[in-house]
C-alpha cells in the first residue's frame, strides 16, 4: 500500500477513538447522574417516612388510617436498615402512598387543622419531592439505557463495569387533599 | 440557598417567560433565599438589583412571536464570569432549547441543574436538526419543569425524557385590590389583553363578533389592551361602533391589572400557542368573569368551564353568543368571580414557590456539591485534570452529607 493510504487509515483509526471516547465519557456521566439521582430517591423517601410517623401519631385524623399508615412505614424504613432492594421494596412504598391517600382524600380540608399546618404543609411536600425524585430518576435511567443499547455502545463495551440502570415503578401520586398545601 | 436563574430574553420587553422568571425570582428574595438572574437587556439602568446584564440583544422571529435573543462571543465571557463569581447551589435555566444565555450556561456548568420548559408548539424544526448537538448538554439539566401538559409534551417530543408538571404562578396580590380605569361601566365593558397585531392572540376572532354584541347592548364599549397598530384594527370592523372601542396601548402590570378590573368579561379569543393561560388566572384574580376559546391550556385552567365560561376556537358566531349571554346573567358572572377568585388563589406565587423549592431540595441532596465551571467539551479540559470526572470526590461528599 502507498504510504498516503496509510495515513489516511491512522486518521481515520483516531477519528473513530476519538468518538468512542467522547461517547464512554458521556455514557460515564449519565451513569453518575442515574447514581446520584438513586442516592436523592432514597433520601427523599427515608425524609417522607419520617414525616409521615409524626402524621401517624396524630390524635386528630380517623385512627383505623392513621395505623394503616403506621404499619406501612414501620415495613419502610425496617426494609430499608435491611438494605435489600428486592422489588418489594417499591410495593411498600407503594403502600405507603396510598395509606397517605386516603388519609389526606379530596375531602380533606386544611383550614379545619390551624394548628397542624405546618406540619401537613411539610407532608405535602414530601410527597411532591418523592414524586420529583422518582421523575428524575427514571429519567436518568432511561436515557442510560437508550445509550447502552446502541450497538456500537455493546460492542466495544463501553460502559465498562458499570450495571445496566433499571426502572423504578412505585405509586408516587400525591394525596388529592394535599394538592394546593 | 443560593440560586442563579437565566433568562433567555431581553429583560426591557414585557413578555411571559421574563413575567415568571420576575415573579418566582420575588417570591424566593421573599423567602429569604440569595437569588441572581442573567439575563440580556437593552436597558440597562432599568434592571432590578438581582439582575446581571449578559449584553444586549437582537431581534428574531420565534414561535410566531418576536424573540429578542443573545449569543455572541460576549455572552459567553460574561456568563462564564457570572457562573464563577455566583457559587450557587442551583442553576435554573428558562428555555434551555433556545439561542441564547440559557444554552450557554447548559454548555459552560455543571452540577444540579435545572431547566424549565415554557414553549408549546407542533414542531420547532430548528431544535429537530440541531438536537443530535444539543443532547449531550441538555443531558447535564438534572430536573425538568414544564409549566404545563402542553409544554411537556412538546419537551418530550423533541428531546425525549420526562418532566414535571409545575404551573405558572400569578401575583393574587398585586391584581385583587386593582382599581377600576375611571370612564368605564363594570356592567357593559369587554376587555381584550394582548398584541394586536399577532394573530394568534385572536384579537379578530373578536372584533368580527362584537357588532352582534354591540346591537344587543347598546352602552358597551370594547376595550383593546396591548400595542399594535389601531388603524389596522379599526379598518376590520364598521365605522359606526369605532367610538365605542377604546384602546389602551401598552401599559405596565399596575395599569393592566385595572384594566382587567373594569370589565364585566375578559375575553381570551387565542387561537392557539398558548402552553399556560396566565392571562386567565389574572383576570380571575382581579375578579372579572372570564370568557375564553376551548383551548386544552385554558380548558385546564377553567377546569372545563367550572371557573370561566368557554367558547369554540376562532368561531366568533359562538363567541357572539356566549358573550350576548354571559352580559346579560348577573348572578352567573358574579358567581364566576367568586369562583375565579378561589382558582386564582391556588395558583398564586406563594403556592407555587414551594413546589419549585421542592425541585431544588431533590436536586440539591443529588450533588452535594454546588454549580461549578464544567471544561469536559473542551480542549482544555480534555487535556487537564479540571476535566476528568473525579468520582473519588463525588462519593465522598454522600458519606459526608
Amino acid at each position: 500500500m502507498e504510504i498516503s493510504s496509510w495515513v489516511v487509515v491512522a486518521v481515520g483509526l483516531f477519528l473513530f477513538a476519538l468518538y468512542l471516547s467522547n461517547v464512554a465519557g458521556r455514557l460515564d456521566r449519565l451513569h453518575l447522574k442515574v447514581e446520584n439521582a438513586r442516592n436523592a430517591l432514597d433520601r427523599q423517601l427515608a425524609l417522607r417516612s419520617a414525616i409521615c410517623s409524626d402524621i401517624a401519631g396524630l390524635d386528630l385524623l380517623d385512627t383505623t388510617l392513621r395505623s394503616r399508615l403506621a404499619n406501612a412505614i414501620h415495613a419502610s424504613i425496617s426494609e430499608e436498615s435491611l438494605d435489600i432492594h428486592t422489588k418489594n421494596e417499591w410495593d411498600i412504598e407503594s403502600e405507603v402512598t396510598k395509606s397517605l391517600c386516603e388519609l389526606f382524600n379530596k375531602d380533606f380540608d386544611i383550614t379545619k387543622y390551624p394548628n397542624q399546618k405546618n406540619l401537613i404543609q411539610e407532608t405535602a411536600g414530601a410527597t411532591r419531592r418523592v414524586q420529583y425524585a422518582l421523575t428524575f430518576y427514571n429519567d436518568a435511567a432511561r436515557s442510560a439505557i437508550k445509550v447502552r443499547r446502541r450497538w456500537l455502545v455493546r460492542s466495544f463495551r463501553l460502559f465498562g463495569r458499570a450495571s445496566m440502570p433499571v426502572l423504578i415503578d412505585f405509586d408516587d401520586q400525591i394525596p388529592q387533599g394535599l394538592e394546593f398545601c | 440557598m443560593r440560586i442563579g436563574i437565566v433568562c433567555p430574553y431581553d429583560w426591557s420587553v414585557p413578555g411571559g417567560v421574563k413575567q415568571h422568571i420576575q415573579d418566582l425570582t420575588e417570591s424566593l428574595l421573599e423567602l429569604g433565599h440569595y437569588v441572581n438572574v442573567l439575563t440580556p437587556t437593552s436597558d440597562e439602568d432599568s434592571l432590578p438589583s438581582y439582575a446581571t446584564n449578559a449584553g444586549s440583544t437582537i431581534a428574531l422571529p420565534y414561535n410566531g412571536s418576536i424573540a429578542r435573543i443573545k449569543f455572541d462571543p460576549a455572552a459567553f465571557t460574561r456568563t462564564r464570569n457570572w457562573l464563577r463569581l455566583g457559587n450557587f447551589d442551583i442553576l435554573h435555566l428558562h428555555e434551555p432549547n433556545t439561542p441564547s444565555p440559557s444554552i450557554i450556561a447548559a454548555w459552560s456548568a455543571r452540577g444540579p441543574i435545572v431547566a424549565t420548559h415554557h414553549t408549546s408548539n407542533e414542531t420547532m424544526y430548528a431544535v429537530k436538526n440541531m438536537q443530535f448537538l444539543l443532547q449531550p448538554m441538555m443531558e447535564k439539566v438534572i430536573a425538568r419543569i414544564a409549566v404545563s401538559e402542553e409544554a411537556k409534551k412538546t419537551m418530550v417530543d423533541h428531546f425525549g425524557g420526562d418532566a414535571v408538571v409545575i404551573p405558572n404562578g400569578v401575583r393574587v396580590k398585586n391584581f385583587s385590590h386593582a382599581q377600576m380605569l375611571p370612564g368605564f361601566d363594570k356592567e357593559q365593558t369587554v376587555v381584550f389583553v394582548g398584541r394586536l397585531d399577532e394573530p394568534r392572540k385572536g384579537v379578530q376572532v373578536l372584533l368580527e363578533a362584537m357588532p352582534a354584541v354591540f346591537e344587543k347592548y347598546p352602552a358597551l364599549k370594547l376595550l383593546l389592551v396591548g400595542p399594535g397598530d389601531v388603524d389596522e384594527i379599526l379598518k376590520s370592523i364598521d365605522s359606526k361602533f369605532h367610538s365605542r372601542i377604546q384602546f389602551k396601548g401598552f401599559v405596565d402590570s399596575d395599569v393592566k391589572a385595572s384594566c382587567y378590573a373594569s370589565g364585566t368579561v375578559y375575553v381570551a379569543p387565542n387561537l392557539g400557542g398558548e402552553s399556560f393561560g396566565i392571562v386567565l388566572l389574572e383576570a380571575m384574580a382581579t375578579g372579572t368573569p372570564v370568557l375564553a376559546s376551548d383551548l386544552p391550556a385554558f380548558k385546564r385552567v377553567l377546569d372545563d368551564g367550572k371557573y370561566g365560561k368557554l367558547f369554540k376556537t376562532n368561531n366568533a358566531s359562538d363567541l357572539a353568543k356566549s358573550l350576548i349571554e354571559l352580559i346579560g346573567n348577573k348572578s352567573e358572572r358574579e358567581h364566576l368571580r367568586v369562583e375565579g377568585r378561589t382558582r386564582a388563589e391556588q395558583f398564586d406565587w406563594s403556592v407555587i414557590v414551594r413546589q419549585i423549592l421542592d425541585v431544588y431540595e431533590s436536586v440539591k441532596s443529588v450533588e452535594g456539591r454546588n454549580v461549578r465551571e464544567d471544561f469536559r467539551g473542551q480542549l482544555y479540559g480534555r487535556l487537564t485534570k479540571t476535566g476528568r470526572l473525579d468520582r473519588r470526590r463525588v462519593k465522598n461528599s454522600f458519606l459526608t452529607e
